[in-house]
C-alpha cells in the first residue's frame, strides 16, 4: 500500500513542482525505501551478487560443468585451467561445480535458520514487551542464558548430538537429514538478539493511543500483538534477519569445517575448506575458491542489512 | 560501587544455573556413555556395575542434582576417548594456549583498531577512512578458519616469514600468525566504533569550549574527545573477546595448535560428548565473567552509570 502511493507520487514529473515554485518543497515526499535502498551503490551490489549466488544455486544443475560428485581420476589436484576454471580436489572432483551446488547448502541454510530464529525470537519478544511483568521477567532470563552460550559452540554441542549415517538420496539436500541437523542447531541458538529488539520496540509501541484505542475496543491480545503492533516492528525485524541470514551462513561454514556439516558427498564451502585444510599449502586453489564464496556471500548479506537499516531508518526520511 | 558489584554478581546466578541446566540435558540427551566406554564387546552385568557406579541409573532428578554438585566443585565429568581422563584437565591445559593467541589477538586488535578508528575519525570520508570502512565490512564477513588459510599462504608459504604452522612452547613465531587472525578480524568492529564514538563526541559542546579555547587538533581529540569515546568501545573489546575465543576454536586446526579449539575439533571426530559438553559450559561460565568485567569497567569509565542504578 505504501509502495503503490509512493508511486504516484514520484511519477509526477520534476517540472510540474516547479511551476508551483515554492511549494515545491512542501509536496515533495520522501524518496521510498527501495528508491533510497538501491540508490546507494553498495546495497545494489550487494542485492545483485545476491541474485548471482541464487542464480547458481538453482542453476547449478544445468550450469555446472560436471557433477559435483564425479571423480575425474587422473586429474586429481589439477591446478585452475580451461576445462577446470577452479581447479580440482583430492579426489579430482570440479572444484567450480562443487562451489556452484555449495551454494545450495549455504543459501538455503542461512535463510531456513534465519526463518526459525525469527519465529522464536519474535514470538517470545512479542509476549515479552507485550505482556510485561512475570512473564517478561521469566522470558528475558530465558534469553539471557540461550544468549549467555557461545553461538557456534551450542550449535556445536547440538550438531554433536546427533551420530551421523550416510544419506539415503545424498541428490536431494532436504532429504538429507543433516541439513535439518543444521537448520535446527542454528535456528534454535540465533534468536536471542531479535528477542531483545522486538521487546524494546514493542515496549514503547504498546504506550501508543492507537493500541490503547484496540485494548478499549475489545481487541484480544493475540490479535493486537499480531495485527496491530508487529507491522510496526518490521523494519528492525527485516534489518536484522538480513544480518542474521549472514552470521548463519558464516555459522554453518564453521560447522561444516568442523566435520559437523551436510554429509559427504554433497558439497558446501566450509566442507571444501576442511577438505583442503591438508593440502592448499602448496594447492591454493582448494581453499581461495569456496573461501572466497563465503566472503563475497556474506558481505553481501551484510552490506545489503546496512542498506536496509539506512532506507528504513525513520529518522533518515527528511 | 560495591552494591553494585554485589548486584550485579546476583543477577548472574540465575542465568549460570539455566547454563548449567542447559548443559544438563544437552548431555543427557546424549545419552549413556558407559557403552561407548566399555566398548563392543563388554557383558551386560559389567555394564550394569558401572552404570550404577557411575550414576547412570539413577532417575533424572538425582541425576541433574548430581551434576549439579559436580559442577560446583568443577568436576565437568570424564572423557570417553581418553580413557577417562578428567574433561576439566583437558579443557584447562587447552585454554592456557588458546589464551596465548587470543591475548595477542586483543593487543593487535586494540592497537589496530583503536588507532584505525582514530585516524578515521580525524579525517571522516578521507581515503583512511574509506579505506577503514571497507576492511571493516570484509573483517565481519571473514569466516576466521579462511583468513588463517590466506594469512598462511600469504606470510609463510609465499613469504616465507613465519613457519607453517605447529606449536612448541616457547616459540612466539608460531603464535604470530594465529593471534594476527583473530586480531585483524575484531580489529574491524572496533575501529568502526572507534570512530563512530570520537565523530558523536566532537560534536558535543565541550569539544567546540575545547577548540575555542585554541586547543590543537590533536589534543583536542586525544586528550579531550577519546576518553569519553573509549566507554562503548571498552563494552563491545569485551564481547569480542569472547567472540575471539570462539574464532579461536576454528582457527587452531589451520595452524596446528594444541587449544582448545584443536581439542573441541578431535572430541567432535571421536564423538566424545562429555568433552564437547564441557567446553560449552566452560565458554559459557567465561561469556559471563566476562559480561561482569565489563560492566564493572563501564561503571568505573562512567560514573553517571552508577549513580542512575
Amino acid at each position: 500500500m505504501p509502495i503503490e502511493h509512493a508511486r504516484t507520487v514520484s511519477a509526477v514529473p520534476p517540472n510540474m513542482g516547479a511551476s508551483t515554485g515554492g511549494e515545491e518543497e512542501l509536496v515533495r515526499r520522501p524518496a521510498t525505501w527501495w528508491v533510497r535502498l538501491f540508490g546507494n551503490s553498495r546495497s545494489l551490489t550487494a542485492t545483485g551478487i545476491l541474485f548471482f549466488m541464487l542464480l547458481l544455486a538453482l542453476a547449478a544443475g544445468t550450469l555446472a560443468p560436471y557433477n559435483y560428485k564425479d571423480q575425474l581420476r587422473g586429474s586429481e589436484l589439477v591446478g585452475p585451467c580451461a576445462s577446470h576454471f577452479f581447479g580440482t580436489d583430492y579426489l579430482g572432483r570440479d572444484i567450480l561445480s562443487r562451489v556452484m551446488y555449495g551454494a545450495r547448502v549455504s543459501l538455503l541454510i542461512g535463510i531456513s535458520a534465519t526463518v526459525l530464529s525469527l519465529l522464536i525470537g519474535v514470538t517470545l519478544g512479542l509476549c515479552s514487551g507485550y505482556f510485561g511483568g512475570k512473564i517478561d521477567a521469566v522470558l528475558m532470563r530465558f534469553t539471557d542464558t540461550i544468549a549467555a552460550f557461545p553461538t557456534l559452540l551450542l550449535a556445536i554441542a547440538i550438531t554433536a548430538l546427533y551420530k551421523r549415517t550416510p544419506a539415503e538420496n545424498p541428490d536431494l539436500l532436504v532429504a538429507n537429514p543433516s541439513f535439518w541437523i543444521l537448520f535446527f542447531a542454528l535456528g534454535v541458538v540465533g534468536w536471542t538478539g531479535i528477542a531483545r529488539v522486538v521487546r524494546a520496540q514493542v515496549l514503547t509501541i504498546k504506550t501508543l493511543d492507537y493500541v490503547t484505542a484496540a485494548q478499549a475496543l475489545g481487541g484480544g491480545s493475540g490479535r493486537i500483538m499480531f495485527r496491530h503492533v508487529l507491522p510496526n516492528c518490521v523494519a528492525p525485524i527485516i534489518v536484522l534477519a538480513t544480518l542474521s541470514i549472514g552470521g548463519n551462513i558464516l555459522g554453518e561454514a564453521g560447522l561444516s569445517f568442523l566435520g559437523l556439516g551436510i554429509q559427504e558427498p554433497f558439497p558446501s564451502w566450509g566442507g571444501m575448506l576442511s577438505d583442503a585444510k591438508s593440502y592448499f599449502e602448496t594447492q591454493w586453489w582448494l581453499a581461495v575458491f569456496p573461501g572466497t564464496a563465503i566472503v563475497l556471500t556474506v558481505l553481501s548479506f551484510n552490506l545489503l542489512g546496512d542498506g536496509l537499516r539506512d532506507a528504513l531508518d525513520p529518522k533518515a526520511m527528511k | 560501587m560495591g552494591t553494585y558489584i554485589l548486584r550485579r554478581l546476583l543477577q548472574t546466578i540465575p542465568v549460570l544455573f539455566g547454563v548449567a541446566t542447559i548443559a544438563f540435558l544437552l548431555s543427557d540427551l546424549s545419552g549413556s556413555p558407559v557403552r561407548q566406554l566399555m566398548g563392543q564387546h563388554a557383558n551386560p552385568e559389567m555394564m550394569k556395575r558401572v552404570s550404577a557406579h557411575l550414576g547412570f541409573d539413577k532417575p533424572m532428578h538425582v541425576r541433574f542434582a548430581n551434576h549439579i554438585l559436580h559442577l560446583l566443585q568443577g568436576d565437568l565429568g570424564a572423557s570417553i576417548s581418553k580413557d577417562g581422563k578428567s574433561v576439566t584437565t583437558i579443557i584447562l591445559d587447552g585454554l592456557a594456549v588458546t589464551i596465548k593467541i587470543t591475548m595477542g589477538a586483543v593487543v593487535i586488535a586494540t592497537t589496530l583498531g583503536i588507532g584505525l578508528g582514530i585516524f578515521s575519525a580525524w579525517r571522516p570520508r578521507s581515503w583512511i577512512d574509506y579505506s577503514s570502512s571497507v576492511f571493516a565490512s570484509l573483517g565481519i564477513s571473514f569466516p576466521a578458519f579462511f583468513m588463517g588459510m590466506l594469512l598462511l599462504l600469504i606470510f609463510s608459504v609465499k613469504l616465507q616469514w613465519f613457519p607453517i604452522g605447529g606449536y612448541e612452547a616457547g616459540y612466539i613465531s608460531n603464535l604470530v600468525l594465529p593471534s594476527l587472525t583473530l586480531g585483524l578480524l575484531s580489529t574491524a568492529s572496533i575501529s568502526r566504533l572507534t570512530r563512530n564514538c570520537l565523530l558523536e563526541t566532537l560534536s558535543s559542546d565541550y569539544i567546540r569550549s575545547a577548540r575555542a579555547k585554541g586547543r590543537g587538533e590533536w589534543r583536542v581529540l586525544l586528550g579531550h574527545a577519546f576518553p569519553n569515546a573509549l566507554v562503548p568501545v571498552v563494552t563491545v573489546m569485551g564481547s569480542d573477546f569472547a567472540a575471539l575465543l570462539t574464532g579461536a576454536v576454528l582457527t587452531e586446526t589451520v595452524f596446528q595448535i594444541p587449544g582448545i579449539g584443536s581439542v573441541i575439533a578431535e572430541a567432535i571426530f571421536q564423538h566424545d560428548l562429555p568433552v564437547v559438553m564441557g567446553c560449552c559450559v566452560v565458554f559459557a561460565l567465561i561469556f559471563v565473567m566476562i559480561n561482569i568485567v565489563v560492566d564493572m569497567l563501564y561503571a568505573f569509565l562512567d560514573p553517571r552509570i552508577r549513580h542512575a542504578d
